[in-house]
């Protein structure tokens, strides 16, 4: 057990900056208020610090995952956070600094927002040391629970509500699937931990209970990621959410569902059966099909879009049917070109970083509406028109996260694609990589579209109340998530070397799971346990 | 130094608008010494290079992905370095006076030398990723360049169409050489040995690496999109759509040509598809009277050309392919660069109503005729010699094409050239002037399609005059080569083509003799060639049936519009319908899918749950066995099971909230009940408070709201219902198949062990001392997964209390009304009934 | 028993599924309610039903006795996580249901649209 608390410190430690920020934001004193983002920006970097130096631990079937996730976490969770500042409460702390009104904690929703930001970022590290399917069900409810408040309160106006119900509901469905599925799945292999049940795949094969298990619950997971079929909230949410928040559910529910899909599939893994050079075929079609339609899907319905918000969101879904390519492709012979697990890994960084950028161009620009009013989030294409001339800075911003999310050479997305390339043509798996080729294609389309208005269109005349916020971290966040882009892309090595060792992959043999078996006491046999009258 | 030559031009690509702001338009000059620097040092390592000895240089950049920045410039890299260079070097002095009165040209200049320096490292990279990154910035520096006047809704959309066609292919491009790289086990193309036809991934592989580069080459069907690149300025026309970018494509056929080369399938592919374009695109050049379209269609005739020449291999083949490529580069750059002067002085592009320039610019009407002497295939040109050549392999090759064949394709697309050559060259230089050529102006004016006159309305109606000496020096300069590179091969021409041909041929054995033919064989000498041969015969043909054509030109273009329908399932349009294709699609498809509504999205998701569930397990072959055990009942149990199954249909039935919400209750109990009698009552404990608190908390907050109206129509009702039935199944099935799942044992022994010690266990264990198992397991064994529990629950309560405290009727701040706020493109209808911005105040009740 | 406890699910499963794709939100909720007990009697059900004793060790004994039968302890512990986050998520909706109706004024989820586009 105390090698399980030693790995959590990261945790703790979040859990702790939690309990501080919500006390600090209650505080009347403005300085203890504005101090809870940076109580929670020291947070997360000691949580990252001590996630990255700790013992690796978690899952014993990708044993290194852990300390890279918790790193990766820590950084994109620290840029988001930078992103998040001055989204809530915003009009009302400049209406007592005023005078016009006096701080009242139980209309304060600073402290609360902050504290559910790193409440989920705990849950998400959590995913990353599961090896137990109750495990990585609080933590993937951790990671979204406080995400639907999120939402909520995100602005004061009705449409973040409306996204919060729907967000909720959706979610709240999901759960229940891929809680029915991880039922199914102790249902058909007598355990919920992930290292026994890889053992019981290895020693006996799937049957079609522990089949209809591993399906439901990658289903269910697919809510977290905004894969098909359930993708459908991630348009909606992500408009009605602040810029800020959207940016955050861009990021940190994907990564846990990706990490719990990572350990879900480890189970019958990507040795399974006589040939032990891929996935079981039924989950293997079943990932096939959602991958190739979620890519589909979110690239053509971001099309004709007009809100940045919206194209950004369904892209998200796009990229999502892209890291599933790499989650069909598996670990391969774990070099990093033929690593789909690596890819997965990476590609969640570079998409971090890259998506952190775009959101922050919507999140940076705003509408002027007077002073009395919250601004408007400058949402609509037109108002990137001829941004590269009037704000030089933003409109570099969205033009090259943009291109990079595009995939075009050499920026830093390009990078991250071609490992998922590589390794889905070294899994055999060809048709779903020329699926992914087209995608990509059709991807320019709209991407393009921010790139021209951005650099080649000329100023909307109309755009006179569009300015940049007055936040200055919201802005700092833009810009290293940009100049991170550039940088990664020379630096990416060391990068890439990470998260090829956070890939390994270390399946049992035959043999092996039947030993693992029986020291469990496990065999197949049947142990003595009270009969049924 | 290679990556020094590339980091030369990113730099003076980098400082090109600065060196614009601080030394005016002449900055031009400046930049350009920076290919002028590249062209002197490929020039001095170009005889080491021709011997043999390939220029090396390396960089690890990301060893994981196989990614080095390896460069290698072999002979034929140097070919392309050369005219990279050389050629860049003459366009940016061209481009310098040419672009005097753009106000955005410091960004021109960054554009062009950013493509100069992709172009460079496409040619000289080793790595086959490294070489895609610079392909795909060439499409992309081209776009910008095509793009350039982006207030014409043309160039903008020419932009996108090429950027388009070429990105697809590129894509194609990429896939294939990661195929290429599995197939041959190393991403370095030098380190690649020949693959053969039998490979699985041969096939493929091919496939891709030819879509990528028949768009990037604009060879038939991908072939539209360079005439509608005229859209851009002349300079970019010259550089990159006739020498450059365009022979990207024909380049990497070149190289891999040992690779790849060696099965039939490789032959026949480029054959066809490079003959057929020469013939094709040769006929579309004769039907266009404009300065610029004419030479971009040549210009894809002479791709095809080169292409067909790739496929037909051997020692004529490919010295042919290099020769030609070399000789087209210098002329077609030459032509370009004076369609641009001309348009430039004339602010006309239609060469039915140019004429008698030569008197005004006698310099560039010289470099034109050199240079459309070269075009049509004269000799002594250098033109002429690649023609000569080309015959001669065709008529030679040993391939299961026939000759004739070839050689007749060939003969009637000369024809076609020397017709178009005539068009560009004699009319508007020595043809009489049309009597309403002095309103040229004002016909410039009026036309919106390729028109390059923007910002020159200075130039008004003054009568043509030379340009200026930096303009012309690059098309003399080109021209005078195509001459002496005929005339006296050996200085000029031999050390380039030669061993770039030796690097193209997969036949190792034939190197030496190559060598030794350049000198005897082919006898470049131009005295030589006339000697009587087949070759000889059918190019004088070709010139005299062009000069016909030419002079009957009105009749044949009259005769050609006859055909104009066919355009109308052309490959272009096929690039509309794709385009307008998937916009449809996306619209529709966003339409059906994305409307907001929620329960929609619910009936979707559970639909293809469903369906993806079901298709796995119909793979693995069904559920298995199911467990009845209807026999085994007892009373109780069936009792309350029953109402359970009553209480929760009756919730489906029920029009009054409190009533629905009451029988929800009585479900609850049931299932508390069920737990205890078998033998679970901690958590039927649970379960009973859970529920009362549930029912009395959703009574008082759904207590105001009014009664269940029945919003849907009765066929969404029986939809409903059907889905939510074979849902509903699916569980049921599911639950009694894993109920007849005997095999596993349980794990709860484990818990039996270690919950409470005894005498002979062994000492050292850790027990948990307790005697509730239930209680034991949640507190001790998994006091994790509690922790968590109690976490959520505690966040849930937080977030209850902050919902509750957001109340929007005490809102201070006026907020932005509904629709307006998020720019929704059709108006709310059921909003707009409510009435916009009233807000139910429910102050006291809710 | 199990059968009959199977098809209670089922049943339940099938009215909480059918009663979430309503329009109403309170129905939705109620939907929801519906199909956490049809998982905790799927839970209940897959750990195999025991007409015995519940999962106490007798005092002065070490060991779960081997007769009379005792039921496994591990579903129960499993549907007591379960229930106690079911409910922490309904109660947190039922106020969101509240939140909602006086913002938009009517229980209709279609009318929550003002995002679509």
């Amino acid at each position: 057990m105390s090698e399980k608390l030693a790995i959590l410190w990261p945790e703790i430690i979040l859990f702790l900056g939690t309990c501080v920020v919500m006390i600090l934001g209650l505080s009347p004193r403005i300085e203890a208020r504005k101090a809870c983002a940076a109580v929670a920006a020291i947070a997360i970097v000691l949580a990252g610090i001590v996630g990255s130096l700790a013992p690796s631990g978690g899952s014993a079937l990708l044993p290194e995952l852990m300390n890279y996730s918790k790193g990766l976490i820590a950084i994109i969770g620290l840029l988001l956070l930078l992103l998040a500042t001055g989204t809530v409460d915003r009009a009302e702390e400049r209406a007592i600094a005023a005078g016009q009104r006096t701080f009242d904690p139980l209309r304060a929703t600073r402290g609360e927002f902050y504290a559910f930001f790193l409440f989920s970022l705990t849950g998400l590290m959590l995913c990353a040391s599961a090896d137990d399917l109750i495990w990585l069900f609080l933590a993937l409810e951790l990671t979204s629970l406080p995400t639907y408040v999120m939402v909520a309160i995100s602005t004061r106006g009705t449409r973040s509500q409306e996204a919060g119900v729907k967000y909720f509901f959706l979610g709240a469905l999901g759960a229940a699937i891929f809680l029915y599925g991880f039922a199914l799945l102790y249902g058909g292999t007598g355990t919920t931990n992930l290292t026994e049940m890889h053992a019981y795949f290895a020693a006996n094969g799937l049957n079609p209970i522990a089949t209809a298990g591993l399906v439901i619950s990658i289903v269910g997971i697919g809510f977290k990621i905004a894969a098909v079929p359930m993708h459908f909230y991630t348009a909606d949410v992500y408009q009605g959410a602040a810029a800020s928040v959207s940016a955050f559910l861009a990021f940190v529910p994907k990564t846990a569902g990706f990490l719990a899909i990572l350990a879900i599939v480890a189970a019958p893994g990507w040795a399974y059966g006589t040939s032990g050079e891929s996935l079981p075929p039924e989950l293997r079609v079943t990932l096939w099909v959602i991958a190739a339609l979620t890519m589909t899907v979110g690239n053509t319905l971001a099309l004709m879009q007009t809100s940045i918000k919206r194209i950004l969101a369904y892209s998200s879904i796009a990229h999502t049917g892209y890291m599933l390519v790499g989650v069909i492709a598996g670990p391969g012979d774990g070099s990093f070109t033929q690593n789909g697990v690596a890819a997965v890994l990476f590609y969640l960084l570079t998409y971090g970083v890259l998506n952190l950028g775009a959101f922050a161009i919507v999140a940076c620009l705003e509408h002027d509406r007077g002073d009395t009013t919250e601004p408007d989030e400058a949402d609509h294409i037109d108002d990137l028109k001829g941004l590269c001339r009037t704000k030089p800075v933003m409109g570099w911003v969205i033009v090259i996260s943009s291109l990079g999310l595009l995939g075009l050479p050499p920026l830093l997305g390009f990078f991250g694609k071609v490992p998922l390339f590589t390794s889905g043509i070294a899994a055999g798996e060809i048709a779903l990589v020329l699926v992914l080729a087209i995608n990509s294609a059709i991807a320019a389309f709209y991407y393009l579209r921010l790139v021209n208005a951005a650099l080649l269109s000329d100023p909307d005349p109309k755009g006179e109340t569009l300015r940049e916020t007055p936040l200055p971290l919201r802005r700092v966040a833009a810009v290293v998530a940009t100049g991170g882009v550039i940088v990664l892309t020379i630096a990416a090595g060391g990068l890439m070397t990470a998260a090829e060792q956070a890939g390994t992959y270390a399946p049992m043999t035959h043999d092996e799971a039947e030993r693992y078996l029986e020291a469990a006491g496990r065999a197949s046999q049947a142990a003595e346990l009270p009969e049924a009258p | 130094m290679i990556i020094g030559s590339i980091a030369i031009i990113a730099l003076a690509a980098l400082l090109a608008p600065w060196l614009h702001r601080w030394l005016g338009w002449r900055a031009g000059y400046v930049l350009a010494l920076a290919p002028a620097a590249g062209f002197v040092y490929y020039a001095r390592e170009l005889m080491g290079v021709a011997e043999g000895r390939a220029l090396v240089s390396t960089l690890e950049w990301l060893p994981e992905l196989g990614v080095s920045l390896g460069f290698r410039v072999d002979g034929l890299s140097m070919l392309f370095c050369l005219l990279i260079t050389g050629i860049g070097t003459f366009v940016l002095m061209y481009a310098t006076p040419y672009m005097k009165d753009y106000a955005l040209r410091g960004r021109f200049f960054s554009y062009l030398l950013g493509f100069m320096g992709s172009m460079l490292g496409l040619v000289v990279a080793d790595n086959v990723i490294l070489l895609f990154i610079f392909w795909e910035l060439t499409s992309i520096t081209s776009y910008l360049l095509i793009g350039f006047d982006h207030d014409r809704l043309a160039a903008r959309k020419a932009a996108l169409q090429a950027l388009l066609t070429t990105g697809l292919g590129g894509l194609a491009l990429l896939a294939g050489l990661i195929l290429l790289a599995t197939a041959a086990g190393t991403y370095e193309i030098s380190r690649m040995g020949p693959i053969s036809g039998d490979h699985p991934l041969y096939v493929g592989a091919l496939v891709c690496i030819l879509a990528g580069c028949f768009t990037k080459s604009a060879q038939f069907p991908f072939h539209y999109w360079l005439p509608n690149a005229m859209e851009a300025p002349s300079p970019v026309s010259a550089f990159l759509h006739s020498s450059t970018m365009v022979k990207a494509g024909v380049f990497l056929l070149a190289k891999l040509n040992p690779i790849m080369g060696e099965t039939a399938l490789w032959d026949t592919l480029l054959v066809g598809f490079g003959g057929f374009t020469m013939l094709f695109a040769a006929y579309l050049a004769t039907r266009k009277t404009e300065l610029k379209p004419v030479l971009a269609y040549s210009t894809v005739s002479s791709l095809g050309i080169i292409t067909m020449l790739i496929g037909v291999g051997g020692t004529y083949g490919t010295l042919a392919a290099m020769g030609y490529l070399f000789a087209h580069a210098l002329f077609k750059a030459a032509l370009f660069l004076i369609a641009g002067i001309v348009v430039h002085a004339t602010h006309e592009k239609n060469t039915e109503k140019l004429g008698g320039l030569a008197r005004a610019m006698p310099f560039t009407a010289l470099a034109a005729v050199v240079a459309g002497l070269s075009l049509a295939g004269a000799p002594p040109m250098l033109g002429f010699v690649g023609k000569e050549l080309l015959l001669k392999a065709g008529l030679g090759s040993a391939n299961a094409i026939p000759a004739i064949a070839i050689a007749s394709v060939t003969g009637v697309a000369a024809a076609l050239t020397v017709m178009a050559a005539f068009v560009v060259v004699w009319k508007p230089f020595f043809g009489r002037k049309p009597e309403h050529a002095g309103h040229a102006h004002d016909d410039a004016a009026n036309n919106d399609d390729a028109s390059n006159d923007h910002g020159h309305h200075g130039h008004g109606d003054h009568a043509p005059h030379e340009a200026p000496f930096t303009m012309w020096i690059g098309p003399i300069t080109l021209g005078v080569l195509t001459i002496l590179g005929a005339l006296l091969p050996v200085y000029f021409v031999d050390a380039v083509v030669k061993s770039a041909a030796h690097d193209v041929l997969h036949n190792a054995a034939a190197i030496e003799p190559v060598a030794r033919t350049v000198y005897e064989g082919t006898s470049l000498a131009a005295f030589d060639m006339l000697y009587i041969s087949t070759p000889l015969l059918i190019s004088l043909g070709a010139l005299a049936v062009g000069l016909v054509l030419y002079v009957l030109r009105k009749p044949y273009r009259a005769t050609t519009e006859l055909l104009a329908p066919i355009d109308r399932v052309g490959p272009l349009r096929m690039y509309h319908w794709a385009l307008d294709g998937v916009v449809a699609l996306a619209k529709r498809q966003t339409r059906f899918l994305q409307n907001g509504s929620l329960p929609i999205y619910l009936r979707f998701v559970v639909t293809a749950m469903l369906v993806l569930v079901g298709v796995a397990l119909l793979r693995t072959g069904g559920l298995g066995t199911l467990r009845n055990d209807l026999d085994d009942l007892g009373i109780v149990e069936g009792i309350l099971v029953l109402m359970m199954i009553a209480a929760a249909y009756a919730t489906t039935r029920q029009r009054s909230r409190l009533a629905t919400i009451a029988i929800l209750g009585i479900v609850g109990y049931a299932v508390a009940l069920i737990f205890v009698l078998f033998g679970a009552p901690d958590v039927s404990m649970t379960q009973f408070a859970v529920e009362t608190l549930t029912v009395v908390l959703f009574v008082l907050v759904v207590y105001h709201l009014p009664r269940f109206a029945l919003f849907s129509n009765r066929a969404t009702r029986l939809m409903d219902a059907l889905i939510a039935s074979v849902a509903g199944l699916a569980v049921g099935a599911l639950v009694l198949a894993s109920s007849a799942e005997t095999s596993i044992a349980p794990i709860s022994w484990y818990f039996n062990e270690h919950a409470y010690p005894a005498e002979g266990d062994p000492a050292g264990r850790h027990y948990a001392y307790g005697r509730n198992l239930v209680n034991v397991i949640l507190v001790d064994f998994r006091s994790m997964d509690t922790l968590g529990e109690i976490t959520v629950l505690g966040i849930a309560a937080i977030g209850v209390f902050t919902l509750l405290r957001l109340r929007p009727d005490r809102e201070p701040f006026a907020e932005p009304t509904g629709a307006a706020t998020f720019g929704a493109d059709e108006p709310d209808h059921k909003r707009a009934s409510q009435g916009e911005g009233e807000r139910p105040h429910r102050e006291g009740s809710a | 028993m199990h059968t009959l406890l199977a098809i209670a699910a089922g049943v339940m499963f099938a009215s909480g599924l059918y009663m979430m794709f309503r329009r109403s939100f309170v129905k939705l909720i109620i939907g929801l309610v519906l199909i956490g007990h049809a998982a905790n009697i799927v839970i209940f059900t897959s750990g195999g039903l025991v007409r015995g004793a519940p999962a106490l060790i007798p005092a002065g004994e070490a060991r779960l006795p081997d007769d009379p039968a005792f039921t496994d302890p591990l579903p129960p512990a499993l549907i007591l996580t379960a229930i106690v986050i079911s409910f922490a998520i309904i109660s947190y909706t039922i106020v969101l249901v509240r939140r909602a109706y006086q913002a938009i004024g009517t229980d209709d989820l279609d009318q929550m649209r003002s995002t679509d586009k």
